[in-house]
C-alpha cells in the first residue's frame, strides 16, 4: 500500500488536476495591512485559514473600509461580509493592488 | 412525564443570522438553557407540536465552519455526528449568501437532512440583491424556504414547511465536485484506508475530507502506513496548487459557490455601499467615533445603576420584611431553638434578599447587551474600544464588563461570556473589582464624610478615579507577567444593522438571569451562610484572654475573634490594635460590601451620629489612616457573591488567586500611601516599610513572571 501512495504522490505531484488557480500576477504586490482605505485589492496569497474560511481567499477582491496606522485593526469588506481584520493577519495576506 | 419527540431537529448557521429568533418563533417559551457537557458553550433546548407531532428543537451555536478549530465548531459537529437529529434547519442569510454557503457546502457533504431558511431577505432587497429561490433549491437539491420574521404567518409557514421536510427525504443531492487532483486523493483515501475504526455513521467521502483537511480527532486515529500515504497525498496535492491542503480545500469550496451565485443572484456590478456602511463611517469615524462609543456606556451604566436601584432598594425593603422580619417571627412562633431560627432568618433569608437584589441589575445589564448584541453595534463597539484596550493586554470587547462592573461586579464577571478566548475572560474577571461598585459607594461617602467634611465628594470621585488607574497599572503588571501571550489575533464580522426584537431581547435575557437564579446564586448562597455561621458561633471571652480587655460583652463571635487577629497585619497601613472595629468591618466586607458600614456602627457602639464620627476619627488617630482604609477598602478583595461567580466562571484556583493577589495589592497600596504619608512623623519608619513594599512587588512580579511562563506555555 505505501508503494501504492508514494506513486500516486509521484504522479499527482507531476500535473494531474486543472492548473486553474495557480495565477500570476504582475504589478504591484503588498500584504493587505499596507492597502489605503477606500481602496481595492485582489489577494494573491493567503496562508490565514480562519479567514479563508470566512472568504478572503486566493483570486477575491477585498475593499479596505478603513485603515489607520495608529490602529491595531482595519475593516475590510469581502462580498458582502465586512469584517474588522486583526493587523497582524493583515499583514499576512499578500494582495496586487492596481 | 417527560414525553419522547417524534422528531429531533436542530437549527445551524453563522452567527448573526437569526438563529435565536427562528428558535423563539418555533419553541415561544418551552426552552431550557444549560451548557453542552463537559464545556462551557451554552446549549438551548425547546419544544413545540406541530400536526401531532412532538419536535424537540436544539440550537446549535453560530459557527462560519465545521472545522472544529473552535468550541463551538467542535460541539456543532459532533452533535451532528452523534445524534443524528432527524432535520438540519440551516438558516442562512440572504443579505450575504456567498460566506453563509461555505457552511452549506459543508452540511450538504455531510449528507444529513436539510432543510434551508433565507433570513435578512430585507437588508438583501436595500442592498439590491434579487436572489432567484427556485433556482437556488435546483442547484442545492433542498427546499428553500424565505424567512420574514416579522410577518403573522411566519410561524405556520415555517412548521409546515419543517413538517413537510419531515415526512419526505430531504437530504440534498448536490454533488460537490473539487480539482481533480484532490478529488484523485479522496478516492485513493477512500479506496485505500480503513474506516470502521472511526465507528462514525456518516459517508466516506466526508470522513476522507477531514483526513485531508488534516483534522486532528481523526488523522489521529490513523495506522502509521495510512498516515504515510496521508503524507504523500497531502504533499502532492500542496505541490501541484502552491498551498496548504486546508486552503486548497477551502477555495475549491468557495469556487463551486462563486459559480452558484452568479447563477442565482441578480445585482449590480461592482462596489455597492450598503446602508450599515454609511452608519459606519460616522460610528467608526475617528472623531466622533469613540464620542459615540462612551455615549453608548454611559447609557448602558445609566440603565444598569438608575434604573435598577429603585428597585434594588424595594427587593430590600419588601424581601427583608418578608424573608427576615415575617420569616423570623413565624419561626418565633414555632417555639424553635434561637440559633435555628436566626440562622435561618438571618443566613438564609438574608442570603437570598442579597441574591434578589442582585436581579434587577444583572437584568437590565443583560437587557443592554442583548439589544448592543441584537442591533449590530456590539462588534463597532468592540473595534473602538480596541484602541486603548490593547494597551493593558486586553480586547476591545473587555471594556464593557469593566464598565459593567461599576454596577456590580457580579453581572461584570458573568459579561466576561462575550469575550472570545479564556485568557481574556480570565484577565478581565481579575480586573472588574478595581471599578468600585455601587455597594462601595455608601461606604465611600460614610468614611469620606467623616474625614473630610468638606470636599468629601471629591474624595469619593478620587477613589473611583484611583481604581480605574490603578486598573490600568495592574493590567499593565498582567500583561508582562501572568498573561504575557499575546490578546488572540482575530477576525470579527461587523453584522448588517438591525432592529432588535423585543421578544429576542427579553428571552435572551431571562435565559441568563434564570442561569445566574439557579446556579450562581446557590453558590452565593452558600457562601453567605457560611459567613454567618461563623457570625452566629460564639464562645466565652474569658476562654481567650488575649481578647478579653478590648471587649464589654461576654462572649465573643469567630468573626470578631478572626478580626482581631488579623489586626497586626493592618498597622503598617495606620490600624492599630485598639481600631480593631476596622479589621472586622473588613471581615464583613467579605460577605456584601455594604455591609461595612453597618459593622462599623455597630461595632463602635454609639448612638448618634456626631458621637460616631468622633469616635471613628479618634480611633483612626490620623486622617491619611483613613484613606488608606479607603483605599484598602476600593482595592481588596471582591465580596462573597462576585468570589463564587469566580469561582463557578474561571474555577476555584482562579477564585484563589483574586482574593490573595487583590487583598495583597490593596495592603501594597494602602501602606505606601500610609507609610509616606507619616514620613516627616517617623522617617526610618516609612523607609524600613518602603524597603518591605518594594521587596514584596519585585517578589510578586517574580512569582507572577515564572507563572506567566508556564501558563503561556500550556495555553
Amino acid at each position: 500500500m505505501q508503494h501504492l501512495f508514494k506513486h500516486l504522490g509521484r504522479r499527482m505531484g507531476k500535473g494531474l488536476g486543472w492548473h486553474r488557480r495557480i495565477k500570476l500576477h504582475h504589478g504591484p504586490c503588498d500584504n493587505l495591512a499596507g492597502v489605503k482605505t477606500d481602496c481595492t485589492a485582489v489577494i494573491v496569497c493567503n496562508n490565514d485559514h480562519r479567514t479563508v474560511e470566512r472568504g478572503l481567499s486566493t483570486g477575491v477582491e477585498v475593499r479596505v473600509l478603513r485603515n489607520e496606522e495608529d490602529e491595531p485593526n482595519m475593516v475590510v469588506a469581502v462580498g458582502d461580509s465586512r469584517y474588522v481584520l486583526d493587523r497582524r493577519i493583515a499583514f499576512r495576506i499578500k494582495v496586487k493592488t492596481d | 412525564m417527560m414525553q419522547k419527540p417524534d422528531y429531533t431537529i436542530a437549527l445551524i448557521g453563522n452567527p448573526n443570522v437569526g438563529k435565536t429568533t427562528v428558535f423563539n418563533i418555533l419553541t415561544g417559551s418551552r426552552q431550557s438553557v444549560g451548557n453542552w457537557p463537559g464545556v462551557t458553550v451554552e446549549h438551548k433546548e425547546g419544544k413545540y407540536k406541530h400536526l401531532r407531532k412532538q419536535i424537540d428543537v436544539i440550537d446549535l451555536p453560530g459557527i462560519y465552519s465545521l472545522t472544529a478549530n473552535t468550541l463551538d465548531e467542535k460541539v456543532t459537529r459532533n452533535y451532528i455526528l452523534q445524534n443524528h437529529p432527524d432535520l438540519l434547519i440551516n438558516i442562512v442569510d440572504a443579505s450575504n449568501l456567498e460566506r453563509n454557503l461555505y457552511l452549506t457546502m459543508q452540511l450538504i457533504e455531510m449528507k444529513v437532512p436539510m432543510l434551508i431558511t433565507l433570513t435578512m431577505l430585507d437588508i438583501a432587497e436595500q442592498n439590491k440583491v434579487k436572489i432567484e429561490l427556485g433556482h437556488l433549491q435546483k442547484h442545492l437539491g433542498c427546499s428553500v424556504v424565505p424567512l420574514r420574521i416579522f410577518h403573522k404567518d411566519t410561524e405556520q409557514l415555517l412548521k409546515n414547511e419543517i413538517h413537510e421536510a419531515l415526512s419526505n427525504n430531504c437530504t440534498p443531492n448536490l454533488q460537490i465536485k473539487y480539482d481533480d487532483v484532490v478529488e484523485t486523493g479522496l478516492q485513493v483515501i477512500e479506496d485505500e484506508f480503513e474506516f470502521d475504526k472511526f465507528k462514525l455513521n456518516t459517508n466516506k467521502k466526508w470522513l476522507a475530507l477531514k483526513l485531508l483537511e488534516q483534522d486532528e480527532e481523526y488523522v489521529s486515529q490513523l495506522t502509521d502506513p495510512e498516515l504515510d500515504g496521508l503524507h504523500n497525498i497531502t504533499k502532492a496535492i500542496e505541490k501541484h496548487r502552491a498551498q496548504n491542503i486546508k486552503n486548497v480545500i477551502a477555495e475549491d469550496r468557495y469556487s463551486i459557490i462563486r459559480g452558484l451565485i452568479l447563477d442565482v443572484i441578480k445585482r449590480k456590478s461592482g462596489w455597492q455601499e450598503t446602508w450599515s456602511d454609511r452608519i459606519d463611517t460616522i460610528v467608526l469615524n475617528s472623531y466622533f467615533g469613540l464620542p459615540i462609543f462612551f455615549f453608548v456606556m454611559f447609557l448602558v451604566f445609566s440603565l444598569t445603576i438608575r434604573a435598577s436601584q429603585p428597585l434594588v432598594g424595594l427587593i430590600n425593603k419588601g424581601l427583608g420584611w418578608l424573608l427576615v422580619s415575617q420569616f423570623g417571627l413565624a419561626l418565633q412562633a414555632l417555639s424553635l431553638p434561637v440559633w435555628i431560627s436566626d440562622f435561618l432568618t438571618n443566613g438564609i433569608g438574608g442570603g437570598l434578599v442579597v441574591i434578589a437584589s442582585f436581579i434587577p441589575p444583572i437584568l437590565f445589564i443583560f437587557m443592554s447587551l442583548a439589544w448592543l448584541e441584537d442591533s449590530g453595534y456590539m462588534s463597532r463597539a468592540a473595534f473602538v474600544a480596541d484602541k486603548f484596550m490593547r494597551r493593558i493586554g486586553l480586547p476591545g470587547k473587555a471594556f464593557i464588563p469593566l464598565l459593567v462592573g461599576f454596577g456590580c461586579t457580579v453581572p461584570a464577571i458573568m459579561a466576561t461570556r462575550t469575550l472570545d478566548n479564556k485568557r481574556d475572560r480570565i484577565m478581565t474577571s481579575l480586573l472588574t473589582p478595581f471599578m468600585s461598585c455601587g455597594a462601595k459607594l455608601p461606604v465611600y461617602t460614610f468614611l469620606a464624610m467623616i474625614f473630610f467634611t468638606k470636599g468629601a465628594n471629591l474624595v469619593v470621585f478620587g477613589l473611583y478615579m484611583t481604581g480605574i488607574v490603578l486598573a490600568m497599572l495592574t493590567g499593565l503588571l498582567l500583561k508582562k507577567t501572568l498573561f504575557k501571550t499575546q490578546p488572540s489575533d482575530f477576525v470579527m464580522e461587523l453584522p448588517a444593522y438591525h432592529l432588535p426584537t423585543f421578544n429576542g431581547i427579553m428571552m435572551h435575557s431571562w435565559h441568563r438571569l434564570k442561569d445566574f437564579i439557579l446556579r450562581a446564586g446557590k453558590t452565593i448562597l452558600i457562601v453567605i451562610a457560611g459567613i454567618y455561621i461563623i457570625q452566629m458561633i460564639t464562645i466565652p471571652v474569658k476562654n481567650i484572654p488575649v481578647f478579653a480587655k478590648d471587649t464589654t460583652s461576654e462572649r465573643i463571635s469567630l468573626l470578631e475573634i478572626a478580626g482581631k487577629a488579623i489586626t497586626p497585619a493592618f498597622k503598617p497601613m495606620g490600624i492599630e490594635s485598639s481600631n480593631w472595629h476596622a479589621s472586622v468591618a473588613l471581615l464583613s466586607g467579605l460577605f456584601a460590601k455594604e455591609a461595612i458600614v453597618g459593622s462599623l456602627q455597630s461595632l463602635y457602639e454609639k448612638s448618634n451620629e456626631e458621637e460616631l464620627s468622633v469616635t471613628i476619627r479618634k480611633h483612626f488617630q490620623t486622617t491619611s489612616a483613613g484613606i488608606a482604609y479607603l483605599l484598602f477598602i476600593l482595592l481588596y478583595s471582591p465580596c462573597a457573591a462576585a468570589l463564587a461567580m469566580l469561582w463557578r466562571e474561571h474555577g476555584k484556583g482562579w477564585m484563589t488567586f483574586a482574593f490573595g493577589f487583590l487583598t495583597l495589592q490593596a495592603w501594597l497600596i494602602a501602606t505606601l500611601f500610609y507609610q509616606v504619608s507619616q514620613y516627616r512623623v517617623n522617617p526610618g519608619r516609612t523607609v524600613f516599610w518602603l524597603g518591605i513594599i518594594q521587596f514584596v512587588f519585585v517578589l510578586q512580579y517574580f512569582i507572577l513572571w515564572v507563572r506567566g511562563k508556564k501558563y503561556a506555555a500550556s495555553v
